[in-house]
């Protein structure tokens, strides 16, 4: 039933609906799968979007390949708070994206600073993507991060191994790994402007074929 | 240079010279006050000519290039008493005296004024304290004689001739070869070369400019000069009238001293890309703050977010009396003009001032240690691939993508590996561990204490985490953890 009201809904083109607002001002983000089941077709261009990842190594940069070769791009810079590990730069070069305009703020700086400095980056317009590695984050914390996403038009990426329903951010992901290595399950738990949790599978790792 | 037997060889010649004194030639430290004062007509004959006064370091030969105008640019805001057309040449300043000789009295007492600041900041800069100096009508004639080392002080310009003549070649700032070639065609002293005709001087010796040079020193053409001026310098200091504890209410006052200073930069055209606050206790050391810029900026806003972000770092040890501030490292002020296509605004995006900025609050919050940039570099040792630059390096040298592996790399590495275990023939990290793909061999730094000789693995954990794993090939070959493909 539902699937055949959905099929009706995509399916006509004089049909307007009310989450298809400032559909323009969303970026796609270079899958296919996962464009499909998000509100607006991508990625939104300012706000805060939690990835939910149980484990390390599941795809979850993978995910962001594309998006961050755009901010490249538009001669922004890319700030990575408090990476778990060492941020490894050939793999980065072999995804196509220059690192001359990453800066990495080292996991040993107090989570106060590293709050402090993820803000101001949000609130800066020249940083066009912020991703921090955080176990556990009040609300309050996240709604003043937000607030600093909004003003200074940055997207931030935050990455958590738990989820927590209560987050006002504006997208909330959880991606799992299915037993294929070059796929991935991806649930779209929360976004704003979409009706309810809907999931998909990405193909992943798509660069790696091109290099071996 | 040493031409020892050369000069033998021609002692007679310059025995000859040396007989022929010249009145007016006399040295320095001879020479009374009283015999200048005596032929008032000197005065009125020579009352447009221009007197310089030449000091040579030799000391700064050995030093680099920056140093050396570093130094002179110190030494030559001493002589700034004295006259007010200075001129820095290499390894020596010139300044001109003829002015100032009836207010100083005599050449004397203005040699004694100098001769005294002079020596005392060569020893604060930790050269030895001689310079040789001279004074002629002309500044290439009286560098040259300051170079001889001869303290000469000739006052008429028809006297230059005969008293250059009596230098050796040695004093001439010319090239090796053209010294040697000098010295073959005979020419030991100035005065020889006198006697060539200038055509061929200026054919043969036209890269040094070796005719110029001795017109110029001669008078008979005209010396531009690129008149010294001293750096600016700024530094306010404020004595609080009541101590104050609270951050809020320090920023209120720097605030207001950056305001000062700005407009400083800006009357003068100038910026800077360090300042100095210190602020005064009681009983207490001073709080020095040392505020550095990647660019030079002038902008008031910027310096207070850097000076607030620094304070509310710090913790006062007292309260604070008074508060200094100092400007250093000024440099012109270069507005940047911006392209009319937005493509190019876009690409140069990367060097916007709010950036900058960002980045500067950054690594003055969290310290410099804590903010890097990374680069490849081109290593078949996995941990050596990628190099943490801190925030001011520049990189040098970019990384083509084809000299990094052709093999997948993962996006985390870990900064030490993680020993994984084997149970019945099984990996184990928190949950069983299959390989994928691999072996990836790689066998390096042979020349190191740290041999690595490992085979590389891509495996997946049950759990679903893509890791990068690599055996050691020698002693216990165990297995290890060294990435995420995440």
């Amino acid at each position: 039933m539902r699937e055949n009201i959905e099929k009706l809904l995509s399916g006509s083109e004089n049909l307007w609906r009310a989450c298809d607002i400032g559909r323009v001002n969303h970026s796609s983000t270079g899958h296919k799968e996962l464009d499909s089941i998000l509100p607006k077709g991508g990625w939104p261009k300012k706000g805060l979007v939690e990835i939910i990842n149980e484990y390390h190594g599941i795809g979850e940069l993978q995910l962001l390949i594309p998006l961050m070769l755009s901010v490249i791009k538009q001669g922004k810079w890319i700030l990575w708070v408090c990476p778990p590990h060492i941020v490894y730069a050939p793999a980065l070069l072999q995804a196509g994206i220059d690192t001359s305009q990453i800066l990495v703020v080292n996991k040993a700086v107090p989570c106060k600073d590293a709050l402090w400095s993820m803000e101001r980056a949000l609130r800066s317009s020249n940083c066009g993507l912020v991703l921090t590695w955080q176990t556990w984050l009040s609300v309050k914390v996240l709604r003043r991060l937000q607030i600093a996403a909004e003003t200074g038009g940055t997207l931030g990426f935050i990455f958590k191994s738990r989820d927590n329903k209560y987050s006002p951010s504006n997208m909330r992901i959880r991606i799992k790994n299915i037993t294929a290595f070059d796929q991935a399950s991806i649930t779209v738990i929360k976004a704003h402007g979409g009706s309810r949790a809907k999931s998909t599978n990405v193909k992943l790792y798509k660069h790696h074929l091109q290099i071996s | 240079m040493s031409h020892t037997d050369t000069k033998k060889q021609y002692s007679l010649k310059s025995h000859c010279i040396d007989r022929i004194a010249l009145d007016n030639a006399l040295s320095l430290q001879e020479r009374k006050l009283s015999s200048i004062k005596k032929s008032d007509e000197i005065y009125k004959v020579e009352k447009f000519s221009s007197l310089w006064y030449a000091l040579y370091f030799p000391q700064l030969t050995e030093l680099n290039e920056f140093q050396r105008e570093n130094y002179l640019n110190q030494l030559a805001v001493l002589l700034k008493g004295i006259s007010s057309n200075i001129t820095i040449k290499k390894q020596a300043i010139a300044c001109e005296v003829r002015s100032s000789l009836r207010y100083f009295d005599g050449i004397d007492n203005i040699h004694g004024i100098l001769k005294e600041s002079i020596e005392s900041k060569l020893r604060e800069l930790g050269l030895p304290k001689y310079f040789s100096y001279a004074a002629c009508p002309t500044i290439t004639g009286s560098l040259l004689l300051a170079r001889s080392g001869r303290r000469l002080l000739i006052y008429r310009k028809e006297n230059l001739r005969s008293a250059l003549g009596k230098l050796s070649i040695d004093v001439l700032d010319i090239s090796k070869e053209n010294f040697q070639k000098l010295n073959n065609m005979g020419v030991r002293y100035l005065n020889d070369l006198w006697l060539l005709p200038s055509n061929g001087l200026q054919e043969r010796f036209g890269n040094d400019d070796l005719v110029a040079t001795i017109n110029k020193a001669l008078s008979l053409k005209p010396e531009p000069i690129c008149n010294f001026t001293a750096p600016p310098n700024f530094s306010n200091c404020y004595v609080l009238p009541y101590e104050i504890e609270e951050i809020n209410q320090l920023l209120l006052v720097a605030e207001r001293m950056l305001a000062k200073s700005c407009e400083f930069l800006r009357n003068r055209d100038l910026s800077i890309t360090s300042l100095q606050v210190s602020l005064s206790h009681h009983r207490e050391l001073d709080t020095v703050i040392n505020i550095g810029m990647r660019l030079p900026s002038r902008s008031e806003k910027h310096f207070s977010q850097l000076l607030e972000t620094h304070l509310r770092n710090l913790k006062l040890p007292a309260p604070v009396v008074a508060v200094k501030l100092e400007l250093n490292d000024f440099q012109p002020f270069y507005g940047n003009s911006e392209s009319l296509s937005l493509e190019c605004v876009r690409r140069h995006g990367e060097y916007n001032r709010d950036l900058v900025g960002l980045m500067e609050q950054l690594v003055a919050k969290l310290g410099k240690d804590f903010v890097h940039k990374i680069s490849a570099v081109s290593d078949h040792c996995p941990e050596f691939t990628v190099k943490q630059l801190r925030y001011d390096q520049v990189k040098n040298s970019k990384v083509k993508q084809e000299i990094i592996s052709t093999v997948p790399r993962p996006f985390m590495l870990l900064q030490h590996p993680k020993e994984l275990s084997v149970k019945g023939g099984r990996l184990y990290n928190e949950n069983s561990i299959t390989i994928i793909s691999g072996p990836e061999r790689i066998e390096t730094h042979w020349w190191h204490t740290s041999h690595v000789l490992r085979d590389y693995y891509v495996a997946i954990e049950q759990n679903g985490s893509r890791l990068w794993i690599y055996r050691e090939r020698e002693k216990e070959k165990k297995w290890y953890l060294h990435g995420y493909f995440s």
